[in-house]
């Protein structure tokens, strides 16, 4: 498959960021398009850069990856002023607050804070002390989203995480998660042993992030359950960054293993493993291939589930789609759902949400 | 390029419009669309289909049943049509306003500041302005009275460099304006008034040759003026304070806080070198006439 | 805000500052906060005593290196009246809620 016939661009350039030397302007265009709607564009320019690919892309598109450098640098900076000011907020507190996903990376230094946009600040408190947290947060200026009592209620006895928080001032936003994974899914990763095994953050007192195993888990859980995938191929290129770092410490891949059993998390492991490896041709030691594949759905459900993921994990431009790919992004749809809450909730929630989109 | 051809890559895979340093291929069926890029960028040059397009963009009808019933126009990029839509005949003012939100939402690679920009002897003039404060009418006037005009609205600038770089489009103009100028530039060439629900009367003129002709010439800008139409016969023109010029231009660029510590260090550089002034004017002659005294 | 224990103030370290001054009036850029502002003569000469002297300064040292700075040819400081006192406390409090200075613990 050449760089001309695929239709993923962002994908090929990913997995082998040499194609772009072949690239007509033609198909410089369609990636620039299919970077920027996918959230890819710094991260694409960072790994070219990395290959010392950067200096020799045409004008037209080199532009944009300026641009799109540009804007990354600024919401990071946004980011690590946020989560001065959240450290400021809950100190008084002294509870442990450990930061999730792409904040984790970036204020840690990891590989997959490399070009990384963002829209909000992900951390994570232990239950009990989730009351006390959002009133603390909220005398520091943060207000709650999604005003609607049905909403409220959805996040509060649903979701794992308050219903998103705004910065009056600097309307900035902010998600509080008790948990990795909602409270009514049906996988069951306990909280309190992530926040056991949390490790200290330098330089930043009362800050901690994520095991790297559990980090690796969290991102494969999040991946797989999320209802929106329009983050799934960004999502997918951090945990290929995350793997590519932690895969090279001794020891890391059998404790992954370990780790997603007491976790719970072996399904979304077996998918992580199994689809950054296809996908990103990220290097995957077969041991741990072997052994996640204990995890998978029978056939044919495996067969289906691939496809379906293959879909859903190209970028969400419309270049990028085949025909099948709305029904298919339809279908994961209606599976995170379902993995979210038990079937007698699904039906209710559904209507609403149809019934509000259409006013 | 032929009427017809123009018509052909407008309806099909789209025209590959160059303004300035952005190229954007552009689909519409709408025949205001076609009329207005045929009357107001016949200057500008059309790019081949091997060429790099920053942006791909079209206006149309949105499907279903309503367009029967209340035609409506859907400004769409890259696939995207999340914009609310204007009602039917306003095609061409939507292209417009789309453009300008391609360039002033993704364009980092300069800073982007809200003003007119216009360029006399090497030097630029940076009219630096919120909707409403006459900054199109004084522009229009300076473009068809010795001044060459890089931008009526955004102001592109290389925020290493501090130069401001072209970006010839149409000037649009509202209400009372139009007549102003069509009285004040015989020589201008207006497309058809449009009505608009929120801004009332609207018309594009066409930039002028020079402004196309000469659009890879960027310019330092040696003088900012923040214009202000006023009622009072008398025109102004009264320095100012080099530091609220400097918080005006921080309030009227769009991407300043993408910028950070280099977009700040950018714009006091910018003031450091221009002379800055307040402009309060009722007359154009008048206008044209002090702005004369420039360079 | 708690008024400083030590009665000094200072701009932290790891605070990153642009400025620039026109006239007597001053711009200053927070890189922590991302944040603009314009600053008035007053304002902007504390400022530049804080960033002179990273020490921590009272109000009192305050007052006399912006005297200095504004009028160089002024000889020694003169005391600060009541009225000045209290405009230098609200432009340290200014500081302090803009994230440009913070009260100095022993």
């Amino acid at each position: 498959m050449n760089a001309e016939s695929s239709l993923d661009l962002v994908r090929l350039s990913l997995r082998d960021p040499d194609c772009v030397r072949e690239f007509s302007a033609s198909s410089w265009e369609r990636l620039i398009r299919q970077a920027r709607s996918a959230g890819l564009l710094a991260r694409l320019a960072a790994l070219l850069d990395e290959r010392a690919l950067l200096a020799s892309v045409p004008a037209g598109p080199a532009a944009h990856f300026l641009a799109g450098r540009t804007l990354a640098s600024a919401q990071q900076e946004e980011v690590r002023r946020e989560v001065t000011h959240i450290a400021d907020a809950l100190r008084s507190l002294s509870l442990p607050l450990i930061l999730l996903k792409g904040t984790a990376y970036l204020l840690a230094g990891l590989p997959a804070s490399l070009g990384r946009t963002f829209s909000d600040v992900d951390v994570l408190v232990p239950k009990n002390r989730l009351a006390e947290a959002e009133a603390a947060l909220m005398l520091a200026g943060w207000a709650t989203t999604h005003h609607s009592d049905y909403d409220q209620r959805y996040y509060r006895r649903w979701m794992h995480e308050l219903p998103p928080l705004q910065h009056i001032r600097r309307q900035t936003l902010l998600d509080v998660h008790h948990a990795i994974l909602p409270d009514t899914a049906r996988l069951k990763p306990p909280s309190y042993k992530l926040i056991e095994a949390a490790e200290p953050l330098d330089g930043h007192p009362g800050l901690s992030v994520l095991s790297p195993a559990d980090m690796v888990l969290h991102s494969m859980a999040h991946l797989f359950h999320n209802e929106e995938m329009s983050n799934g191929l960004r999502d997918l290129s951090d945990l290929d960054l995350l793997l590519r770092h932690f895969g090279a410490r001794p020891g890391f891949w059998e404790q992954l293993v370990e780790r997603s059993k007491e976790l719970d998390l072996e399904r979304p492991l077996y998918y992580g493993l199994r689809q950054t490896q296809a996908i990103l041709d990220t290097p995957v030691p077969t041991t741990a291939l072997a052994t996640s594949n204990g995890a998978a759905p029978r056939w044919p459900l495996r067969g289906v589930m691939d496809l379906l993921w293959a879909h859903a994990l190209r970028s969400p431009h419309r270049t990028a789609r085949r025909p099948m790919t709305g029904m298919a992004l339809f279908a994961l749809y209606v599976r995170a759902h379902w993995l979210r809450m038990p079937p007698v909730q699904l039906a209710c929630h559904l209507a609403v949400k149809a019934t509000r989109r259409k006013a | 390029m032929t009427p017809r051809a123009l018509r052909q890559q407008l309806h099909g895979t789209g025209l590959r419009l160059r303004t300035g340093p952005i190229v954007t291929s552009i689909r519409s069926r709408l025949d205001a669309v076609v009329d207005g890029i045929s009357l107001h960028y016949a200057g500008h040059a059309v790019e081949d289909a091997t060429a790099f397009a920053d942006f791909s963009v079209s206006v149309e009808r949105p499907a279903g049943l309503r367009r029967w019933i209340s035609p409506q126009v859907v400004f769409s990029i890259d696939g995207d049509a999340s914009f609310a839509p204007l009602p039917g005949d306003q095609g061409f003012p939507m292209l417009e306003w789309g453009l300008n939100w391609c360039v002033s939402s993704h364009c980092h690679q300069f800073l982007v500041v809200h003003a007119a920009v216009l360029e006399r002897g090497g030097k630029a003039l940076l009219l630096p302005a919120p909707s409403g404060s006459g900054k199109s009418t004084l522009c229009a006037a300076l473009a068809f009275n010795g001044w060459r005009v890089l931008s009526d609205e955004l102001a592109l600038l290389d925020p290493r460099q501090g130069h401001a770089v072209a970006l010839p489009r149409p000037i649009s103009l509202k209400n009372e304006s139009i007549d102003l100028i069509r009285a004040f530039a015989p020589q201008a060439t207006f497309g058809p008034v449009v009505h608009e629900t929120l801004k009332g009367n609207v018309a594009h003129l066409r930039p002028p040759p020079d402004a196309v002709a000469r659009a890879d010439e960027p310019a330092f800008p040696a003088w900012l003026v923040a214009p202000r139409f006023s009622a009072s016969a008398e025109a102004r023109l009264d320095p100012m304070p080099k530091a609220r010029a400097f918080m005006g231009l921080v309030s009227s660029a769009f991407n300043y806080n993408v910028h950070g510590r280099a977009g700040f260090r950018a714009l006091a550089r910018l003031v450091d070198d221009a002379d800055c002034y307040e402009f309060s004017y009722h007359r154009l002659d008048d206008a044209v006439r002090i702005f004369d005294r420039f360079g | 805000m708690a008024a400083s224990l030590t009665g000094r103030w200072s701009i932290p370290e790891s605070e990153v500052i642009d400025w620039r001054e026109w006239g007597d009036e001053f711009v200053v850029h927070v890189a922590g906060r991302g944040e603009t502002h314009l600053l008035s003569p007053a304002a902007g000469s504390v400022l530049l005593a804080l960033l002179g002297d990273r020490s921590g300064l009272t109000l009192e040292d305050l007052y006399a290196k912006a005297c200095g700075i504004g009028e160089p040819e002024l000889g020694s400081a003169p005391s600060m009246t009541e009225e000045e006192r209290n405009a230098m406390r609200a432009i340290v409090a200014d500081f302090e809620r803009l994230g440009m200075a913070s009260p100095r613990s022993a």
